[in-house]
């Protein structure tokens, strides 16, 4: 049984425009072919470009005919049918509960004891073998019998679920016979769409209206999310699931940023929102256990998220259950390049989950193959959007998917790979971020004093100032602070940066220059170092002057004075001489600087 | 509710730009408005100005103006 998610209204019409189109425009993608045909008991005309469509996002373009509705036997029976003629790679059967069984919908009560389940195998079995007519009439063809689920009981106003004459007895020997038909043969995919109205069914995929007006047995939202099943079933049965899942850390594995937040501050546990996260985990732990791969691409610091991994109690997810991992400070397209690489798999068969729009796109941008979904922005969504993603479905589960995980851990090589570089600066371009540099001061300076207490891994200097030291500095009037807000096309990061630039002989000295690593690796960092540079100029400072001050966490950072062209001058010291040039804002980002000067 | 926000929503089923619907559109005289579409533009209808439309008054609604009639009738405002 595939979940399936149902879609709003106005993706709705925009997948019925889009497969309206496909249908019109033919097969301009090029992509792999398949000739369909539906048979349904009721109209099922708007299910062909829905369908189209479905099938589309899978990677095949489906050629649809529809059969005359209402005459599944007559069609399968008919050597000599349409169905025959349009030869069908594959065949999707719709028989409505209400249609096949209808006298019982008619008349409840002139069916007597047991007389409406006996019925009901007496048209199961004649629907059996229509389906073994077909399979051995259509060789080739793979076909999809649907489990519709009724809208209605035959007499519902019987509240009693055992009663004969409720018809509940009934529907369910027709439902879990229709369920059976998949064991008779390998090309049979039963598609059970009674479990995902039961299950996941939140709108309403009926209207009377549309029975007595068009003959419809489904409305629209039901004629998309029947066609988004279909497609699913067929993705599956082509064996077109992907295989790996890399995964984002802070904010997708788990509540909070590791690198601010420390261990103890993540949110992981059994209560509220940690919860959310932990059944996140436990989802990715079942799909784990299916054989998808789980894999971890992050910017964080790898010893600290490692020993989160095995040390936080509210973890589900185990160092084990990885089969491989980048936690670093690269771009993430080139990360996923590197674990296709080394778990020898194609990048098409990866879905990255990401909370972090911007890395998402980035992704998207360099790596195409890559499934990229819309992670809900609410936790609280997220298990059940990982349980039903498409890429992820498969008709069954075998012994030999279900040790896959362990096969990888165990032959996992270490290999290093050389990284890449995609289009890293077009990408930054189409980011549009923006700047804004401004003095410390005000409201800012509580945000001011958390970043000091809290940033770690991008802290050159790590001092850790309340809002009463921040005032006394400023105060000083050889000493300038400055904040910097990002805000890029995805939304505003508020303030993420911080610089404190004291003036005495000549030489600007940075004494504090931070940056959220939320916004590192965009050039951010660059663009407040040029600033500081430039107003150095300004001041008269020959030097602008950085200083690294080494803890536990702040590595990544060592190098960033000696990479921007300053001389060291001393243990932890390095200097930019401002008379032979100021470095430039990189070109990729707009900067704002109201009343820096 | 607007005819402008109607031709929207007409335009959205039929693939059509608002424009290229014409204030004496009907069904009959609308090649991209068949019988089968109707009954989705008339859920798209219910959804988007918030009314309901019983199942003899959809047979009804077949022009234009016979819409913007009807949905002036029940005081109905685009959501």
């Amino acid at each position: 049984m595939t979940p399936v998610p149902g879609v709003s209204s106005g993706e709705l019409a925009a997948r019925r425009s889009r497969g309206l189109r496909l249908q019109q425009e033919g097969n301009l993608g090029e992509l792999p072919e398949s000739r369909w045909t539906v048979l349904a008991s009721f109209n099922a005309d708007p299910l062909a470009p829905l369908l189209c469509e479905a099938l589309e996002r899978t990677g095949v373009y489906a050629r649809i005919a529809l059969g005359p509705f209402g005459q599944i036997p007559e069609q399968i029976l008919n050597p000599a049918s349409e169905l025959y003629a349009s030869r069908p790679d594959e065949l999707l059967l719709v028989p409505a509960a209400e249609d096949l069984l209808a006298p019982l919908f008619e008349r409840p009560f002139a069916f007597s004891g047991d007389e409406a389940v006996d019925f009901a195998q007496r048209r199961l079995a004649e629907l059996r073998g229509w389906l073994e007519a077909l399979l051995d009439r259509a060789p080739g063809a793979t076909v999809y019998p649907v489990v519709l689920g009724a809208a209605r009981l035959p007499a519902g106003f019987v509240l009693d679920p055992r009663a004969a004459v409720r018809g509940q007895l009934a529907l369910e020997t027709f439902h879990r016979g229709l369920r059976e038909l998949g064991r008779l043969d390998a090309r049979v995919a039963v598609v059970d769409f009674a479990a995902q109205r039961e299950f996941y069914g939140a709108q309403p995929i009926a209207d009377p209206r549309l029975w007595y007006l068009a003959r419809m047995r489904l409305n629209p939202q039901g004629f998309a999310d029947l066609a988004e099943l279909v497609a699913r079933h067929a993705r599956a049965y082509r064996g077109a699931s992907r295989k790996v899942c890399a995964l984002d850390l802070d904010q997708t594995l788990w509540g909070g940023v590791l690198g601010e937040d420390g261990l103890e501050g993540l949110e992981l546990g059994d209560e509220g929102v940690a919860l959310a996260y932990q059944d996140l985990q436990r989802e990715l732990l079942t799909l784990h256990d299916a054989g998808v791969l789980l894999a971890i691409c992050s910017k964080n610091n790898e010893a600290d998220a490692i020993e989160a991994i095995e040390a936080h109690p509210g973890m589900v997810l185990r160092r084990e259950h990885f089969a491989a991992r980048r936690i670093n400070w690269q771009d993430k397209a080139s990360n996923l390049r590197e674990i296709a690489e080394e778990l020898n798999l194609g990048l098409d068969s990866f879905v990255f989950l990401d909370d972090d729009p911007a890395e998402r796109d980035w992704v998207r941008t360099a790596l195409p193959e890559v499934a990229v979904p819309e992670l809900p922005e609410d936790p609280a969504e997220r298990p059940a959007f990982v349980q039903t993603l498409a890429s992820f479905v498969r008709l069954d589960v075998t012994a030999g998917d279900r040790q896959r995980g362990r096969r990888y851990r165990e032959q996992k090589a270490r290999r290093s790979v050389q990284a890449s570089a995609a289009s890293f600066e077009e990408f930054l371009a189409t980011l549009e971020q923006q700047v804004s540099i401004t003095r410390l001061g005000g409201p800012a300076l509580a945000r001011a004093a958390q970043m000091c207490q809290r940033t770690n891994q991008f802290n050159m200097t790590t001092r850790r100032y309340t809002v009463a030291d921040l005032e006394k500095l400023i105060g000083d009037e050889s000493v300038e602070a400055f904040v910097l807000a990002l805000s890029d096309r995805y939304g505003n990061s508020g303030i993420t940066g911080l610089s404190i630039v004291r003036l005495s002989d000549g030489i600007a000295d940075l004494d504090v220059f931070l940056l959220s690593c939320r916004v590192l690796g965009r050039k951010i960092e660059d663009v407040l170092l040029a600033v500081m540079a430039e107003r150095a100029n300004a001041r008269g400072a020959r030097f602008l002057q950085g200083r690294y001050v080494e803890t536990e966490k702040n590595r990544l950072a060592a190098r960033f004075y000696a990479d921007r062209g300053f001389d060291p001058v001393g243990e932890g010291v390095f200097r930019l001489d401002l008379s032979l040039g100021i470095p430039s804002i990189p070109t990729q980002i707009k900067v704002n600087l109201s009343d820096v000067a | 509710m607007s005819r402008d926000s109607i031709k929207k929503v007409m335009g959205e089923l039929f693939g059509l730009t608002p424009e290229q619907i014409p204030d004496d559109a009907t069904m009959e005289t609308l090649d991209a408005w068949d019988s089968l579409n109707h009954m989705e533009l008339m859920l798209a209808i219910e959804i988007e100005f918030g009314v309901r439309i019983s199942t003899t008054t959809m047979l009804d609604l077949v022009s234009f103006d016979a819409i913007c009639d009807f949905l002036k009738s029940q005081g109905a405002g685009a959501k």
